[in-house]
């Protein structure tokens, strides 16, 4: 078994290393990704990777979360990887390209989804007059409407953190989703953006009428 | 202690370190350096390079702070530092400055892009040269009519805390506080 931190070894060096050694197991990873915090399973098959799984996804998605975790930990251990279906088709090469281009989309979304732990309201201040949205959409937003976060949508739609942020950004470019607070992960505790209580405004108004 | 942030912002000259001198209660703290752009430097010797700050104090926990940002596009980062966490965004435009008025225009797009708080947008008619109305900055710009624009003399210290006000109860309007 090989375990540790990947300030030690990077995620390429690991990936290297189980496919040059032919190895036949499973790499389990933890830690902080572009997309949130993530842990999940590698599976391997004579050094390719058969299979991957996170909490949200399957497959090739979950490379593409597993292999963008920069701080974390992890274990390889090997063990009997003939009954797990194979969900992968691509060379290691490749997934570590594919990850990489869809980090550089993610950064994109970034701009505008800062995490997968927001919370959203709708708005009807500013959208456009018409606006067209695929069923999709019309899901992803209604769920983002009663306050759940793009991690708890990905896992009620069964779809991707990645896929929900990428429509989120949509929406959110059209005004029709707002930004109001963040939930944190483990504890639940909503923590709202930077706003003012009304109180706070309704004094201040009065102590500039009497500056 | 509890504080909040609105930022005011324009283009060159448009009035922003007047407009946080004429109402903070602080001596304003500045950062201001010789302007040596040569169009610059005709209009005046110095420019803000970092940001303005003013305050207003409700009591010893509650405060305002408001911070004046560069005019010129290429100071821009500090457009994106000074505005999180922003609760509102004053965009002031002087009047006579029609030159100007397409700085203007991409300023207000940037911070519309940027932040999703409200944005007021404030003719300066101090020292005019030529008179701007409303109706030719909402066309110059192209001003949806969902932004306020508002008359105002950065000298005055009415005028300048009408806008105040007005921005404070669009914050209450639009629903960006909370009970």
């Amino acid at each position: 078994m090989l375990e540790g931190s990947l300030k030690d070894f990077t995620l390429d060096d690991l990936l290297q290393m189980v496919s040059l050694g032919e190895k036949t197991g499973e790499l389990v990873l933890f830690g902080e990704t572009p997309f949130g915090r993530k842990s999940g399973k590698i599976y391997f098959e004579k050094g390719e990777v058969k299979d991957a799984e996170t909490e949200e996804s399957r497959g090739e998605v979950a490379i593409v979360e597993l292999l963008n975790i920069k701080e974390g930990t992890f274990r390889f251990a090997p063990s009997d990887v003939s009954t797990i279906k194979r969900s992968v088709q691509r060379s290691i090469p490749d997934l570590v390209l594919l990850s990489t281009s869809k980090l550089d989309e993610w950064n994109k979304v970034k701009a505008r989804v800062s995490s997968v732990d927001v919370v959203f309201k709708l708005s009807t201040e500013g959208i456009p007059d018409e606006i067209h949205l695929s069923p999709v959409d019309w899901k992803v937003m209604t769920e983002l409407g009663k306050g759940e976060t793009i991690r708890d949508v990905a896992l009620k739609l069964n779809m991707t953190v990645f896929d929900i942020a990428r429509v989120t950004y949509g929406l959110v470019a059209l005004k029709i989703l707002r930004e109001v607070g963040v939930k944190d992960p483990d504890s639940d505790k909503f923590l709202r953006r930077k706003s003012a209580p009304k109180n706070f405004i309704l004094r201040l108004i009065e102590r500039l009428r009497r500056i | 202690m509890k504080h909040y942030k609105v930022v005011v912002t324009g283009p060159f000259a448009a009035g922003k370190t007047t407009f946080i001198k004429t109402v903070t209660e602080i001596a304003p703290i500045q950062t201001e350096a010789k302007t040596t752009n040569n169009e610059e430097s005709q209009i005046k010797d110095s420019t803000t390079v970092a940001m303005d700050f003013g305050r207003i104090a409700i009591d010893e926990e509650n405060v305002l702070h408001i911070f004046g940002t560069p005019g010129q596009f290429r100071f821009n980062y500090m457009w994106s530092i000074l505005s999180k966490d922003a609760i509102g965004i004053i965009l002031i435009v002087d009047s006579g400055e029609r030159d100007q008025f397409e700085d203007a225009k991409d300023m207000l797009n940037f911070f519309r892009v940027k932040t999703d708080v409200p944005i007021v947008v404030v003719l300066n008619h101090f020292k005019e040269k030529s008179h701007t109305t409303e109706e030719e900055l909402r066309t110059f710009m192209n001003i949806p009519q969902k932004i306020l624009v508002i008359d105002c003399d950065a000298t005055g210290r009415e005028s300048v805390k009408n806008v105040l006000i007005t921005l404070l109860n669009l914050i209450i309007m639009q629903g960006d506080t909370f009970d």
